[in-house]
């Protein structure tokens, strides 16, 4: 998938609904330090799998945050990728810390 | 029905800037069809194993490009399953072997990956995940949570993480077509820069140009190693639909298949070659294929049991680590090299295992030496 593709980046939003807001617990976590080129403006940053109950994924942490395996987090919609000039801005669904936990 | 290595042959492996990928395909190809005493007209059909040179080397139809090597342009397909592309070429050759649509064929896999930058053969290597549910990964950083996940639950360590690196360092110096013929210490290991926490540099294989071939034949051939046993599992592309991240069932169940149709026990292999990608992708390998019980695999590997004079020889070619990872060359470079080694009279029953992505697919074989 590559959010910066027109086609993909609708594809990937109509998700967008299912998991904003939602909230779960770390699995397991792990800091990447050398990305890929398109996240390459983000690094480091955690990539996260989680517990949502039902259901487990994998996301993206927001921003630097450092994650560990039990930590409570809600999804947020951030950029996934750093836009090029040329191209649409390509948000999508990261994870951060729940400092709202109920 | 007995399928046998006919011939093998491995090209260099390492940055290899004098040849393009095509280039590396021939020389494969070309040196097993010369290694098995065959003339090329002998070929009946060709299983080309290549991950991803549509994206590395802008050119795809690998086939095709493999095929018009030969006067008679055999029947050719080419066969991707990531990391894995290898050991499924041979799968597929062997089944077309087995059911008696030929009797002669060659298995060629080769990559070509460091003509691009490493920022771009990352982004290349994650597409071995799930592109969508898995964005913002990369290939060190699923086995970095495989890593995570496996100390947290057995207690595997740093150091025992980096004990696997040296030993397959130190087993590099006697393979002739390793990519690193370096030795290394685990304070160096240990010290190298993370990559994906808790995987450093020396824990990851590297970037590679290199190919390998194999000819498969179920003509009688003296003398020549055969293949007892095969196996192939699946598992969730994601690790978010595995039911553990301490154990890899699709190398459980390949290696189930293998043991079935070989009716070798893992305690009568003498040496395998494993897939380590990562340091924690061997240790998992030793444990899945029965060689050591479910956690123990840091600690054997720590204290030698993992080497010459151990309890089994895991990885004699310095493995993806030392003796290179090109992609689509490495299943058939594992059965290649282990063919040599039994050819060498060095070891006589031997496995190889290969993986593709974070374990999604597993393709395991067994060998032996034919005495007559």
């Amino acid at each position: 998938m590559n959010p910066t593709n027109p086609a993909a980046y609708w594809r990937l939003n109509k998700t967008w609904q299912k998991w904003l807001g939602k909230r779960g617990t770390v699995i397991v976590a792990t800091t990447i330090r050398v990305p890929a080129e398109e996240q390459s403006a983000f690094a480091p940053y955690d990539f996260v799998l989680i517990d949502f109950g039902k259901e487990k994924h994998s996301f993206m942490g927001v921003g630097h945050e450092s994650f560990q395996p039990g930590d409570q987090v809600r999804c947020v919609l951030r950029k996934l990728a750093q836009p090029s000039s040329a191209a649409i801005i390509p948000y999508g669904i990261k994870v951060t810390k729940d400092l709202c936990q109920v | 029905m007995t399928i046998t290595i006919a011939g093998n042959y491995i090209t260099r492996f390492g940055e290899l800037w004098d040849q393009g990928l095509t280039d590396l395909l021939i020389e494969a190809s070309l040196g097993a069809v010369k290694n098995a005493n065959l003339e090329s007209s002998q070929i009946e059909a060709v299983f080309v194993a290549n991950m991803a040179g549509g994206n590395f080397n802008d050119q795809r139809h690998l086939n095709a490009a493999v095929s018009q090597v030969f006067f008679h342009h055999p029947p050719a397909m080419r066969i991707e399953g990531a990391c894995a592309s290898g050991g499924l070429a041979l799968l597929a050759a062997e089944h077309a072997l087995l059911a008696g649509q030929y009797q002669t064929v060659l298995v060629v896999g080769a990559e070509k990956m460091l003509d691009v930058t490493t920022s771009v053969a990352t982004k290349i290597l994650a597409t071995a995940a799930d592109t969508t549910e898995e964005y913002g990964s990369t290939f060190p950083g699923l086995y970095a949570m495989l890593a995570r996940a496996h100390m947290s639950e057995h207690g595997t360590t740093r150091d025992q993480l980096s004990s696997v690196a040296v030993k397959n360092h130190l087993h590099g110096l006697t393979n002739p077509y390793a990519q690193y013929k370096t030795k290394i210490s685990v304070e160096q290991v240990n010290q190298s820069p993370l990559v994906s926490d808790p995987l450093r540099l020396l824990d990851c294989s590297p970037l590679t140009d290199g190919a390998a071939a194999v000819v498969l034949t179920i003509k009688r051939v003296v003398k020549k190693p055969i293949i007892i046993g095969f196996g192939h599992g699946q598992d969730s592309l994601t690790l978010a639909g595995r039911k553990k991240l301490t154990t890899l069932s699709a190398t459980v169940n390949a290696a189930k298949q293998a043991y079935q149709r070989s009716t070798i026990t893992p305690t009568q292999v003498q040496v395998a070659e494993v897939h380590d990608c990562f340091t924690i992708a061997e240790i998992l390998a030793i444990e899945d294929l029965g060689f050591f019980k479910l956690g123990a695999g840091g600690k054997a590997s720590q204290t030698g049991k993992t080497t010459h004079g151990g309890k089994i020889v895991i990885n004699p070619s310095g493995g993806l680590k030392a003796s290179g990872h090109p992609i689509g060359a490495t299943g058939i470079k594992q059965v290649a090299y282990l063919a040599q080694q039994i050819e060498k009279s060095a070891f006589n029953v031997c496995l190889a295992h290969n993986v593709g992505g974070s374990g999604a697919t597993a393709v395991v074989h067994v060998l032996k030496g034919s005495k007559s």
